[in-house]
């Protein structure tokens, strides 16, 4: 269970990214819906441990993530917005080399690695060069990096921009798999919330404006509305509800 | 896992081109100021006649060169990926965001740091060693070797160090990084004149010195560049040998190299694998990879009107960094120090930027995609050839003005040559490049002119640079021309595929 309270992020440019945002998160999956620049990379940046907030706190398990980003870190699995590589490593020699930085013995990592990109439809591409990826290609790179070891944390922002109907399909049955853990996924492309979110954030300007939970028990469909509608209308204009 | 993320920096590094673009600028660099005994000039001159090397004593001048070109070309080789990991391609906040402590993240770089320099140094040396063997009687292959690695490795430890040190605290910024760099050789320079402190000299210079200074007796040795006559006679042999105190001196050197890079592991709290506080992230723009925050839209730059802001579009997509920083200052410090005949150095140092820059700029511009837009947008693709070669012709050129000034009122006719060599030299990689559609055939080619021309005594007349001789102005002509029909002839044909394709 991950809990931000009262989290505030203010950039060096000035621009206040978060102001006071408070969120529970429990296991299962909830998607951050909106509008580009409302904050939501932020937040997933401040979960990952990726930027330090200006004030608030976060917890994962009870246990202080600001002063000892290490509770996340070791258990987290992160594809951030902008997914860097290194352009002249071979998919597979690079999942590999985060597999080490998690401490995953290097006979486990191969297996795994080459596992997750088979399942994401890289098989024939492991041995090949990151620096001639597509963009859909290097974003499955992060889907599976995210998914190396064993997360219990898994922060996705972003992650199936530039995927086809058939590669989403494949990772949002990837999700699904991991449903009992803990997972946000912050995302434009409403029908991967639809098929999976037991609960969405709205994020407006640097705030939290509405939260549903309970999505899965009522099937995707909340007050007769399904999700993709919900999300359109808060985009659109700003209400969800 | 400190040695996993070593084997991956490594790879990384050992598989991009910009890497061996850095070597390749080395030896040049080693090999210009390395002349045979026949050349119109030498690098160790005793009034007006040369200084003849024993086999040690030439390991230790490779070694010495090798050191002082490294401090700053070395630098920013050693120190590119964890720029790059910081900011533009965005690898930083993987690696921040993963259980691997600071201490393994920055031990595994300072390992790669420490292979990638020693490949370069081992390159060198055999390097040295070939152009060396022949002209020195008696040859002695190990005492050469065990000289050159107590000078070269006790260096290269600490550049490694430093390399982490410096991307530690200047947060990746080029520009201050080779300001360091500087710094760093400054000291290590005057560290070398103090008597009593040249065995711990980090790049050897001291050591050479003394050396040279005790074999001269008081004859007023130059070490740098001075022309010399072809069959100038021999003013006092030099032999370099490895003494206790020197060795002592030498695993001080290495010690200060580890010191320093544990201070980094240790120490330094910024290094970009910290969770950054969020005042310190770095501007949102940069978050991206770079290959997706092109400087200017294709689109606009290939509407550009003007040659001048085409021109200087282009210079801009070279994303030269550090490099005219590192090149003029080598190019100051030769000057100011006097530990060089200015003139010939600077000349022949900057028609050597070219090169480089028409390398990077085929290299910088396929990965960011901008080439086939530009193909199909360009009216025609020779105009895309031209635009290149007049934007790097005048960036090489801009790079040259204040040697060009300096050599016009010495020697119009050098500063003549400079600008011919430039066009040429230019035109010939760039189209070599283009035909082919790889970068390697324009290196190696221009590579090979260099080491016929201006390093060997060839054929002198035409060696532009005027590393032998004033260049004729019948050769100057040549070569304009020439570089003219290279042009035409590029222009005329068939486009490369892998520079189309990819
Ligand atoms: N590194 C940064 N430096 C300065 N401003 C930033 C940075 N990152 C994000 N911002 C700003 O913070 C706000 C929130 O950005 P972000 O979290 O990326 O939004 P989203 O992911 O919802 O599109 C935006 O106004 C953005 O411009
Ligand atoms: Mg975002």
């Amino acid at each position: 269970m991950l809990q931000c309270t009262d989290l505030q992020v203010r950039f060096g440019n000035g621009v206040q990214a978060l102001r006071g945002v408070t969120l529970r998160f429990d296991a299962g999956i909830t998607g951050l819906v909106g509008r580009n620049g409302s904050g939501k990379s932020t937040l997933m940046k401040v979960i990952a441990t990726s930027i330090t907030p200006n004030g608030g706190s976060l917890a994962w398990n009870g246990e202080d993530a600001v002063r000892r980003p290490d509770v996340i870190r070791g258990v987290l699995g992160y594809v951030p917005q902008y997914f860097g590589v290194y352009q002249n490593l071979t998919a597979i020699e690079f999942l590999e080399y985060l597999a080490a930085l998690r401490r995953i013995a290097p006979k486990a990592a191969r297996a795994r690695a080459l596992e997750l990109l088979d399942r994401l439809g890289l098989a024939s591409a492991a041995k090949r060069r990151l620096g001639g990826f597509s963009g859909g290609m290097l974003r499955r790179v992060g889907i599976a990096a995210a998914f190396l070891g064993d997360p219990q944390l898994i922060v996705l922002d972003e992650p199936s921009v530039g995927l086809d109907q058939y590669e989403r399909a494949n990772f949002v049955a990837l999700l699904e798999q991991y449903r009992d853990r803990t997972i946000v996924l912050g995302t434009h492309i409403f029908s991967d919330l639809a098929q999976t979110a037991d609960a969405l954030v709205f994020m407006d300007q640097g705030s939290v404006a509405d939260s549903v939970t309970g999505l899965r028990a009522g099937a995707g469909v909340r007050r007769g509305e399904p999700v993709e509608a919900m999300c359109e209308r808060f985009v659109m204009s700003g209400s969800p509800t | 896992m400190i040695l996993a993320g070593a084997a991956a920096e490594l790879r990384e590094r050992l598989r991009d081109r910009s890497t061996y673009v850095a070597l390749f600028v080395s030896l040049v660099g080693i090999g210009l100021l390395f002349p045979s005994d026949g050349s119109g000039y030498a690098t160790i001159a005793a009034t007006g006649k040369r200084v003849l090397l024993s086999s040690s004593a030439s390991a230790a001048l490779a070694a010495v060169l090798l050191n002082a070109f490294f401090s700053v070309v070395g630098l920013l080789a050693v120190s590119a990926t964890l720029l790059r990991d910081t900011r533009p391609s965005g690898i930083g906040e993987s690696l921040r965001t993963s259980p691997a402590s600071n201490f393994a993240l920055l031990a595994g770089r300072w390992l790669a740091n420490l292979a990638l320099l020693a490949g370069f140094g081992a390159v060198a040396c055999v390097l040295a060693i070939v152009m060396v063997w022949p002209r020195v009687a008696n040859f002695d292959p190990v005492s050469f070797v065990a000289v050159y690695a107590l000078l070269v490795v006790p260096a290269l430890v600490i550049l490694a160090g430093a390399g982490l040190v410096f991307d530690v605290v200047f947060r990746g910024s080029r520009a201050w990084r080779v300001t360091a760099a500087i710094v760093l050789w400054l000291i290590a320079i005057s560290v070398a004149a103090i008597p009593g402190a040249q065995i711990v000299d980090p790049l050897g210079i001291g050591q050479f010195e003394a050396q040279l200074a005790a074999a001269g007796h008081g004859v007023p040795v130059s070490f740098g560049i001075a022309p010399m006559s072809a069959n100038a006679p021999v003013a006092f042999s030099l032999d370099f040998p490895i003494t206790w105190g020197l060795v002592a001196g030498r695993i001080a050197a290495a010690l200060a190299g580890v010191a320093i890079a544990l201070l980094a592991l240790v120490r330094f709290p910024r290094f970009a694998a910290l969770p950054v506080r969020a005042d310190d992230e770095p501007l949102h723009v940069d978050d991206r990879p770079r290959s997706a925050a092109t400087p200017l839209s294709p689109v606009r730059l290939a509407r550009m009107p003007l040659l001048v802001s085409r021109a200087a579009a282009e210079v801009r997509m070279m994303r030269l960094g550090g490099v005219p920083w590192a090149v003029l200052s080598l190019a100051v410090l030769g000057n100011v120090l006097g530990f060089v005949h200015a003139t010939t150095f600077a000349l022949a140092l900057l028609t050597l930027v070219p090169v480089v820059l028409s390398q990077r700029i085929v290299l910088t511009e396929t990965p960011l995609g901008t080439e086939s837009l530009i193909g199909t947008l360009c009216a025609a693709e020779r105009q895309y050839v031209l635009w290149k070669v007049l934007a790097l012709g005048a960036a090489s050129l801009a790079l040259a003005l204040p040697y060009l000034v300096y050599a016009a009122a010495a020697d119009p006719l050098h500063a003549l040559g400079l600008v011919a060599a430039d066009l040429a030299i230019v035109t010939l990689t760039v189209a070599i490049g283009y035909v082919s559609g790889s970068v390697m055939p324009g290196l190696l080619a221009a590579g090979l002119w260099w080491y016929l021309f201006s390093f060997n005594t060839l054929p002198p007349a035409i060696d532009v640079a005027g590393v032998h001789a004033a260049p004729s102005a019948v050769a100057i002509a040549a070569y304009v021309v020439a570089a003219l029909a290279v042009l035409a002839a590029a222009c005329t044909g068939r486009r490369g595929a892998a520079l189309a394709s990819s």
